[in-house]
């Protein structure tokens, strides 16, 4: 057996080659800690894992500033500025913004057990949804969408960290990211093709909050809506009311009910947010009762359908994502009669 | 806990350890630790089955002893049904009884009668059909007295659960497993690289073949009615090579691991679409259910010795009962039926030789015809498929139309994400399929033919091939079986 033994080690001594410096670069900054896991200025920028990001940045932070309010969300909830947000809290709300790409509502309820598992006391809560969060999404085996063991337990571990080796491995990222660490130079491909990402952004590392401010000179020089990225608002909405078919099921109202007991266990102020997609289609009637009988019919705030924050697409970077000023008339909406 | 997954490698590697260094020979330990691995395999699935798995293996053991220990026929045919009633009681509550009951709802409602029902909507647990029927296959071997009663409940227990061939097969008797498990296993190195390489082409099957055929099928199969003929026909190809590679790889995977535990399971795939028609079609693909039907249903049903009315039959019910088998839904039980039908032209025509066998000589003529023959089969196959694979009979209507109907100019769709990369890879692997058709798998015996360098350079060239052109990671097909 032995003999076998040391013919395999041999075999795979240059896979094991190939793993030392996949764990000696880390370019998807899951092997190591970090006080800032996307650092500015960089040509270009290796696309991360946002649950490790959210959940590697709050274990880094926590302990010095030790939050007390969060935002929950996909990369919608994004444009929700702490500082505006902040405006409308009690003067000693810590925040933190807790998104992830493509997030679902089991991931925000364990991204609360995780913090509840931190001993944190939740003062502010702000939960941005929208019916997309109650479907299932196919892409929560990709190494960007997969939630963190940090959040869910090391029994993910493996998965976790063989599914961004093998995204490594890919021939088209592998190609890009050597060569541009090679060469140092931002080629039009790699950003072309997703694999790396060359919008250039602000962040904060202690909020953890992202700010394409690039986008928004681009607008006030009117160069934004270009005809490239009109495309990207196709099909256009026809100003209708229409209804999305209801998505929370008896397993999404536990997991709506087990984040609300958590937070009302800790008398935290939750708001929760319908986001005003540009698609202008309202929530169902029978998500919405069911939000407000969990959470309170006060604490929701239905922004989705035809209303004045979706009529134009300006308010719209394309047809998934709406822009800062359009989350800032949100958060005056919603805390328009201020409680502190 | 899929065989392609960074979970099952350190899983393997820690059974393989424990089996090899730390038990070494003793048999008693080698199936005890089989055994808890397999539970713990199962239970990765879903530790709520477990309890499932282990009544089911213990109904089998008790009525198997029962059989065993009489003479009294009646007795004997008493613990047979008990068996096989409770057997196929669970199989049908978990598997058949919401689909029976909303049938039946569905029937009155024609008639203008409304009965309202009541569905369990249960989760499937997963390779309930192939451990029943290795429990099945057993009691039924122990009533024909083909074998005796196995008092050692341990490795009864190993023998259905068994982890490589749990999920999805090969389904596997008890006279040619029990025995492999009654004698300690040795280490033996070339019986271990044998393993890994049969290994190494399952997952070639999966990764390569069927998740890459697979993306495409699913993005034809998603809106037949956007596609033109040609396309709709690249579909159902891209589908029949999925549900091959699919399979018959996992089955390779599962012979490669068992390999490296020293068990050799029963062949399940002959490289079925090198056959030249259905019925040997039938005789190499999934050998070890076809086997179970004819050796348990088929035979007992009086096979082809009654005359030809008989003999289509029986044909008809082994292929109605694996339709059913394969799922609770009326496609499968179509599937079975089409397939039932390819075999009437061969039943009618029995013995009688047909006009073109007598140029199947090993010459060019021969050669081409045998290749076309193959590509009617594989023709036959792919139509059998269109109905598997369509859930609604609308559907299934709607593709068939548009596949021979439909606009028949001949353009790549550009939305078809990896096209020519998966042509490729399909010209490739049936050519190795086809150079090695008389061995196992074409990575067979790799040691005799090629020096270690240049081994070692083919299976690097693989493993970057299985990193650079992986398909989607897709769940195995047959796992819902």
């Amino acid at each position: 057996m032995k003999g076998i033994i040391i013919r395999a080690f041999i075999f795979l001594l240059p896979i094991l080659g190939v793993a030392a410096a996949y764990a000696f670069l880390d370019p998807f900054k899951v092997i190591g800690t970090y006080s800032n896991y996307k650092p500015e200025g960089l040509a270009l920028n290796v696309p991360l894992n946002q649950n490790r990001v959210s959940a590697g940045t709050f274990l880094f932070y926590n302990d010095s500033i030790r939050y007390n309010s969060f935002i929950f969300g996909s990369s919608r909830s994004m444009f929700y500025e702490v500082k505006d947000w902040q405006a409308h809290l009690k003067t000693d709300a810590r925040c933190f913004h807790f998104d992830a790409s493509a997030e679902t509502i089991e991931g925000i309820l364990h991204k609360i057990q995780f913090l509840e598992r931190q001993r944190v006391e939740f003062q502010h809560v702000l939960l941005i949804l929208d019916v997309d969060i109650f479907r299932p999404y196919t892409l929560l085996n990709e190494h960007l969408y997969m939630e963190d063991p940090l959040v869910v337990g090391y029994s993910k571990w493996l998965t976790f960290q063989s599914s961004h080796f093998m995204a490594f491995l890919d021939r088209k990222f592998l190609r890009a990211y050597s060569d541009f660490q090679y060469s140092g130079i931002a080629k039009p491909y790699m950003a072309q093709l997703n694999l790396l990402d060359d919008k250039p952004f602000e962040y904060n590392p202690v909020s953890n909050e992202l700010r394409y401010t690039h986008f928004e000179k681009l607008d006030e020089a009117g160069q934004y809506y270009t005809e490239e990225r009109m495309k990207k608002f196709q099909p256009q909405r026809d100003g209708k009311q229409r209804f999305s078919a209801p998505v929370i099921d008896s397993r999404k109202k536990e997991q709506l009910a087990e984040i609300a007991q958590i937070l009302g266990e800790h008398n935290c102020d939750t708001r929760i947010v319908i986001s005003p997609l540009f698609n202008q289609i309202n929530m169902a009637k029978e998500d919405l009762m069911t939000l407000g009988t969990l959470f309170g019919e006060k604490n929701v705030y239905d922004f989705s359908g035809v209303n004045n924050l979706t009529e134009s697409y300006t308010g719209y970077y394309e047809r998934s994502h709406y822009r800062p000023h359009i989350a800032r008339a949100v958060l005056d909406s919603v805390y328009s009669v201020r409680p502190y | 806990m899929l065989f392609h997954t960074s979970t099952f490698l350190v899983f393997f590697l820690v059974v393989f350890a424990l089996h090899w260094w730390v038990i070494k020979r003793d048999v008693k330990w080698q199936n005890g630790l089989l055994l808890v691995a397999s539970y713990f395999f199962y239970g990765c699935w879903d530790w709520r089955f477990v309890a499932l798995l282990l009544f089911s293996t213990l109904l089998d053991y008790f009525t198997g002893l029962r059989i065993g220990n009489t003479d009294n026929e009646r007795h004997r045919k008493t613990w047979l049904w008990i068996s096989v009633g409770i057997n196929v009681g669970l199989l049908g509550v978990f598997k058949y009884y919401d689909f029976f009951t909303l049938s039946f709802a569905d029937l009155m409602s024609t008639f203008g009668w409304k009965v309202d029902v009541v569905t369990l909507q249960l989760i499937l647990p997963v390779g309930i059909s192939f451990y029943t029927f290795h429990g099945l296959s057993y009691v039924l071997d122990i009533y024909h007295k083909r074998i005796q009663p196995d008092r050692n409940l341990v490795d009864y227990a190993l023998f259905v659960s068994y982890f490589p061939l749990l999920v999805a097969g090969p389904i596997e008797r008890a006279t040619h497993l029990l025995p492999q498990l009654k004698k300690a296993r040795q280490f033996n190195s070339e019986q271990t690289a044998e393993g890994l390489r049969f290994f190494l082409w399952g997952l070639v099957k999966k990764v390569l073949i069927a998740d890459n055929c697979g993306i495409i099928a699913d993005a034809i199969y998603a809106d037949p009615t956007q596609w033109n003929a040609p396309t709709l026909w690249l579909g159902v190809a891209m589908f029949t090579i999925q549900v091959y590679g699919d399979f018959s790889g996992y089955s390779d995977m599962a012979q490669g691991v068992s390999r490296i535990f020293g068990i050799q399971l029963i062949r399940n795939f002959n490289y079925p679409y090198f056959a030249t028609s259905i019925a040997e079609y039938w005789k190499r693909w999934h050998l070890s259910l076809t086997g179970w039907f004819r050796d348990y249903i088929y035979f007992p049903l009086g096979g082809s010795r009654g005359g030809k009315w008989q003999q289509a039959r029986n044909i008809f019910v082994i292929f109605l009962l694996s339709g059913f088998w394969h799922g609770a839904n009326w496609n499968y039980v179509g599937w079975g039926f089409v397939n039932a039908c390819f075999f009437l032209p061969g039943i009618i025509r029995g013995t009688k030789e047909l006009w073109y066998e007598r140029f199947l000589k090993p010459d060019v003529r021969g050669r081409l015809l045998e290749i076309g023959l193959m590509l009617f089969t594989f023709i036959q196959i792919m139509m059998s498929l269109v109905v598997f694979r369509n859930t609604s009979i609308g559907n299934m209507l709607i593709y068939l139309r548009n596949m021979y109907f439909g606009d028949w100019r001949f353009d790549v769709p550009e939305s078809l994400i990896g096209f020519n990369k998966t042509m490729i890879l399909v010209v490739l692997f049936f050519a190795a399929e086809w150079i090695s058709r008389k061995k196992e798998h074409p990575l067979e015996q790799l040691h005799k033919t090629f020096s270690r360098p240049l081994r070692w350079l083919i299976y690097y060239l693989i493993l970057i091939l299985l990193a650079w052109f992986a398909g989607h990671q897709q769940q195995f097909i047959y796992f819902q079986f």
